[in-house]
């Protein structure tokens, strides 16, 4: 039976676990959460069956949650010469005596003092544990290693280096754990482990047998059992039975013990269930106040819930307790860095309504850095209306609370507000009604659309509060990523490469499995493929059975449904059925780069060294290709282009075609070439910009003006756009977008103040509003007394009639 | 439509321009300097670098042809220094030697003519590659290099005379330490010897000195301060744009009160001599007084009669804008 369930496990981690550091950085922050000793909290497990008893004794009284526990190990910290003896040293008892206190600079000094008397390998293991206490998790890794070295088999250290590991995410966690059971089917903490992963894919059933397993042997070791209650209740909690009585059944053994809620705090966090997280976070350091982890855990999650005060004081606690979290000093720096943001607050009415008699649709509060703020805020309202005005509508779902968003400039900003999530943070993410993601100042313009970001969390939002956070992973990124593609401001379509590639292969995860995709991706770049694949499945469900579908999965998922129950309420097919049809749709969909994807890679390397080559030629003062080769290569271009059209990105058959017409002199075969490249959802800015240059020379003013638009959503801060679309838009009678176009002039460079303040008078002048058109031009001409426009529209606008 | 060719105006000026030095007004009134000095273009190194370099050096020359009394001096006689006027050096011809030469040549005549009255302004400009030994601030020209010290021990000559120096190299900002002084605007293109790479600035000095681009206060007339506003500001943007970081940052010491006037431009282009315009621009300046007095008191008074004031005083400015817009129109010849 033990070793049935362990093959089972392996079977299912060969299949879903990380093998690379790049997968395990967004995937692997959970393994670690609640089993790390110093992660987990103050009540630190330790299961080494060589721990002497001198300190076996205390531990007893410590799981059992007495007060009488300090004391003991105070005892030993004095005095530990009895229960010394040549190979574990008095000063080992004393240091590991101090490790249980807490009093880690102690520890490390009598560590260290240790290590000069004892060669043991249970002094470096311990020491080790000290770091993973103290969050040195590479160094602990280090003195786990070094111990194995000389001891290869010593059990507490690979213990130590799979926690270790695991907690670095870094590859190779998964084969510690599987190689400690190979020898070891006993070890209480690698099945605790394992049966933690088997959560975290879902696999309540077979963590249940591993937990039935591992308390037949931490009863026989003597071990205690409240972290198998803890993934007990966590099971529960995964399948919807919680409250569990694994709770009661812990706390009768230790009334103090926090773990028993943290530990399945973890579990709602990764289903995105915030507020509850937030909710058994509270239950764990109400039962034990000197939980550091879960303070930490609890303000963290707060400020995902937007109570900043609240994650403020228990991030404080935090820290007091363990000043060696560096997520609870990254949290605490971040909050310093939110006080300089500056908030600000919009509602969201119908198109076309008197905001004076309708009630809003919505409401949002933007927190934004203040450095050019008034260059993005006004897009950023833009975009969050439209959102929210079309997911009201698409899903028929009225936010119950204002939308609170927050872009970045430092991605590290970022990426501290998305710490312990696994599986996201690489560009936005939503906590429910809190979106954080980069700004686009953060990250490169060629891969990085603003705009689309911000679209996709938005459409978060609505899924995650529709379905009250029950919804499977997959749907929320998958109807994200489709609104992506229908509704929002890019309507690119590319698919990495790598997306037919597993496809091809197999690889595809079925539809009810899908989660383990972005929970516990078993290949490099599985959470992107996930991606793709959950948004391809939401577009062909809107597209074979409606978007009305995705409704009533939406419905569905909300009253707690499984995926294939959800499927069938919508569509009324199983979800093998399902799977099948969606193979046989993407097939079909894709036929022409999945069966030439290799071709499509060599015409790619082609075009590109052919176009640098020549490139390099021209600006070193050579010729450029002569007509005949460029011919040739736009026939290369071409045949790549047919491939896979909705390439749009770096290296797109679109753009190669613009480059050699450009250099055939062809002006009109570059503007065609760009302008479908731009049609399909093209967004480099450079391209953008250049095309906008050639339209406007042919003419094409409103296309050109359009794609001038379109470059907001890229790259909001570039100066002549704004005034360019800020006078269009007064030219074609816009006034309310050459005013938006005029704030964020002035956003991005104050010093056009005079620019920014007589395009505005202009503006309030179209929309009648003499008053303001009259004040913003004073204004201007204050700025710049000599301003010849604006003197002319104050001399239009003055009722003076003194001149000199 | 054009207007005065520049050769004519330069025959005009060549003709008046020490007389055209008592022109001009005292208080806030912009200085219509005289202007002589010496511009100088260093090693390139590559085409690029030589062509962004040469540019900005006639540009700036261009700009200063502008001003009213300046002379260019004679490109047809290379080698030979023209006191009183501007000269240039190119790269190849501008050695040590030659550059402290034709230094001394300049502020020998200046010392001779007294400085040539209060206003007159002698401008060294310097275009190319720069360093910094950790001791001195090397301009790089063929052969030793010229130094911060070399310069300063020259221009204590000129004790007196208003100076304008332009260090558009790479670690310019070295120099301040030997160059900064009561009677010179300095402009170093980066702040500090340790900012050594190729620098953006004199790409973007000779936009802010080419076009309009740069004239923030709309009066047509582009003093240095603006000039160099414009230039720091694109510089940043060229590498913001590029998402780079900056690795030059511009450093003005030295300014003075009033507005050190490089060109006229835009309607008032080479109406420096022309007396109506110049008797309208005394009147404005005077306006422009008016106008200031009040917005220094903004906020003693609600803004609804601070506005009201304001628009008084910018509705007189307005209208005898357009009379000088009626002068000036009329002296564009037809095409």
């Amino acid at each position: 039976m033990r070793k049935t369930v362990k093959q089972t496990a392996e079977k299912i981690l060969a299949r879903f676990l990380p093998t690379t550091h790049q997968v395990l950085v967004l995937a692997g922050l959970c393994v670690c959460c609640c089993l790390l000793p110093g992660k987990l909290a103050a009540l630190t497990i330790d299961y080494s069956l060589d721990r002497p008893d001198v300190l076996r004794v205390c531990d007893q009284l410590l799981y059992a949650g007495s007060s009488n526990a300090n004391a003991c190990y105070q005892r030993i910290l004095i005095d530990a010469s009895d229960a010394a003896s040549s190979e574990i040293p008095a000063v080992l008892l004393q240091a590991m005596a101090a490790s249980a206190l807490g009093d880690f600079r102690q520890a490390n000094s009598l560590f260290r003092e240790a290590s000069n008397f004892s060669d043991h390998p249970m002094v470096l293991t311990a020491w080790g544990r000290l770091y993973l206490q103290t969050h040195q998790n590479g160094e602990a890794a280090a003195l786990f290693r070094e111990v194995l070295l000389s001891n290869r088999g010593y059990l507490p250290a690979r213990h130590g280096l799979a926690y270790a590991l695991a907690s670095q995410y870094a590859g190779g966690a998964r084969d510690e754990v599987l190689g400690i059971l190979d020898d070891h089917p006993d070890s209480v903490p690698a099945n605790l482990l394992l049966a933690r992963m088997l959560l975290e894919i879902g696999d309540t059933e077979e963590a249940r047998d591993v937990l039935a397993q591992t308390t037949a042997l931490a009863e026989a070791q003597d071990a205690p059992l409240l972290e198998v209650y803890a993934l007990y209740a966590s099971a529960d909690l995964l399948d919807g039975n919680y409250p569990s009585m694994w709770t009661d059944k812990a706390l009768a053994e230790n009334a103090s013990y926090g773990g028993i809620y943290e530990i399945p705090a973890h579990f709602y966090l990764i289903t995105y269930r915030y507020r509850e997280a937030v909710d058994l976070f509270r239950l764990a350091v109400e039962v034990e106040p000197t939980l550091a982890t879960a303070h930490a855990n609890l303000g963290i999650n707060l400020l995902r819930t937007n109570d900043i005060n609240g994650a403020r004081h228990h991030l404080q606690v935090a820290y007091d307790a363990d000043p060696f979290n560096i997520e609870t000093v990254n949290t605490l720096r971040l909050l310093d860095d939110l006080d300089d943001m500056r908030v600000s607050y919009a509602d969201v009415y119908p198109l076309d309504s008197d905001t004076t008699e309708q009630e809003p649709v919505g409401r949002m509060i933007l927190r934004l850095d203040r450095d050019s703020v008034d260059a993005l805020e006004p897009y950023v309202i833009e975009l969050v209306s439209d959102a929210i005005r079309t997911f009201t509508e698409r899903y028929r779902f009225k936010l119950e609370k204002p939308v609170v968003v927050e872009l970045y400039h430092d991605h590290d900003d970022f990426a501290v507000r998305t710490v312990s999530t696994p599986g996201v943070g690489l560009l936005g993410v939503a906590f429910g009604y809190v979106v954080a993601m980069d700004s686009p100042k953060a990250r490169s313009t060629d891969d990085f659309h603003w705009g689309s970001t911000l679209w996709h969390e938005i459409a978060h939002v609505f899924t995650l509060e529709a379905a009250n956070h029950l919804l499977p992973r997959w749907f929320s990124e998958g109807v994200s990523v489709y609104e992506e593609w229908n509704t929002g401001p890019l309507t690119s379509r590319e698919l990495p490469m790598q997306v037919f590639d597993m496809f091809e292969q197999g690889r595809f995860l079925p539809v009810d499995g899908l989660d383990a995709g972005f929970v516990r991706p078993s290949y490099e770049g599985q959470v992107t493929v996930s991606y793709m694949q959950a948004g391809l499945i939401c577009d062909f469900i809107a597209e074979r059975w409606g978007h009305e579908a995705l409704v009533t999965m939406l419905r569905a998922f909300s009253v707690g449904s499984s995926t294939a129950d959800a499927l069938k309420i919508a569509i009324k097919i199983e979800a093998s059925e399902f799977d099948r049809l969606f193979n046989a749709h993407v097939q079909e969909r894709f036929a022409n780069i999945l069966d030439g994807r290799t071709h499509w890679q060599q015409l790619g390397q082609i075009l590109q060294s052919s176009l640098s080559r020549a490139e390099r030629n021209l600006a070193e003062g050579g010729s450029p290709l002569n007509a005949e080769n460029l011919e040739a290569l736009r026939q290369v271009a071409i045949q790549r282009r047919d491939y896979f059209p909705a390439h749009v990105g770096v290296g797109s058959a679109w753009l190669s075609l613009a480059t050699i017409a450009d250099q055939l002199g062809d002006r009109k075969g570059a503007l065609d070439a760009r302008w479908q490249w731009y049609q399909r959802g093209g967004a480099l800015p450079a391209e953008l910009q250049r095309l906008a240059e050639d339209l406007e020379s042919d003419g094409r003013e409103d296309d050109a003006f359009a794609v001038l638009e379109s470059l907001n959503w890229v790259m909001p801060y570039t100066v002549s756009e704004h005034e360019r679309l800020g006078n269009y838009y007064l030219a074609k009678g816009k006034p309310a977008k050459a005013i938006r176009e005029f704030n964020a002039l002035l956003g991005v460079r104050p010093t056009a103040a005079s620019v920014v303040l007589l395009g505005k008078a202009r503006a309030f002048h179209q929309q009648n509003n003499i008053t303001q058109a009259r004040k913003n031009v004073l204004l201007a001409l204050e700025q710049s007394p000599f301003y010849r426009d604006a003197q002319h529209l104050l001399l239009e606008l003055s009722t003076l009639n003194s001149g000199d | 439509m054009i207007r005065n060719t520049s050769a004519e105006l330069s025959t005009v000026m060549l003709r008046c321009w020490k007389l055209l030095l008592v022109v001009g007004c005292y208080g806030l009134q912009p200085v219509y300097a005289g202007v002589s000095g010496l511009i100088v273009v260093g090693l390139g190194g590559t085409s690029e670098y030589r062509q962004m370099f040469e540019t900005a050096a006639n540009e700036t020359r261009n700009a200063l042809s502008g001003a009213a009394t300046v002379a260019v001096s004679d490109d047809s006689a290379p080698g030979t220094a023209n006191p009183g006027r501007m000269d240039l050096l190119l790269e190849n011809a501008a050695d040590r030697e030659t550059i402290l030469a034709y230094l001394d040549a300049h502020i020998e005549f200046l010392e001779q003519e007294d400085g040539l009255g209060r206003k007159h302004q002698f401008v060294l400009a310097l275009f190319g590659h720069g360093n910094y030994d950790g001791d001195d601030y090397k301009f790089n020209v063929p052969g030793p290099d010229i130094t911060a010290r070399d310069l300063n021990e020259r221009l204590s000559h000129l004790d007196g005379v208003s100076q304008l120096l332009v260090l558009a190299t790479s670690a310019s900002g070295a120099a301040t330490q030997w160059l900064e002084h009561d009677d010179r605007i300095l402009v170093t293109a980066t702040k500090s010897g340790a900012e050594s790479n190729v620098v953006q600035f004199p790409r973007y000095w000779t936009e802010a000195l080419t076009g309009l681009v740069a004239d923030s206060d709309h009066d047509e007339q582009l003093s240095i301060t603006e000039a160099y506003d414009y230039t720091v500001q694109a510089v940043a943007d060229h590498y913001e744009n590029r998402q780079q970081l900056a690795t030059e940052h511009a450093r003005l010491t030295g300014i003075r009160s009033e507005p050190t006037v490089l060109k006229r431009i835009g309607s008032l282009a080479g109406t420096e001599n022309d007396k109506r315009v110049n008797a309208l621009l005394e009147q404005r300046q005077s306006l422009e007084q008016e106008f200031n007095a009040i917005r220094d008191n903004r906020g003693n008074s609600p803004q609804s009669i601070y506005l009201d004031e304001l628009e008084v005083v910018l509705v007189r400015i307005a209208r005898l804008q357009q009379k000088i817009d009626a002068i000036t129109a009329s002296t564009v010849e037809p095409q």
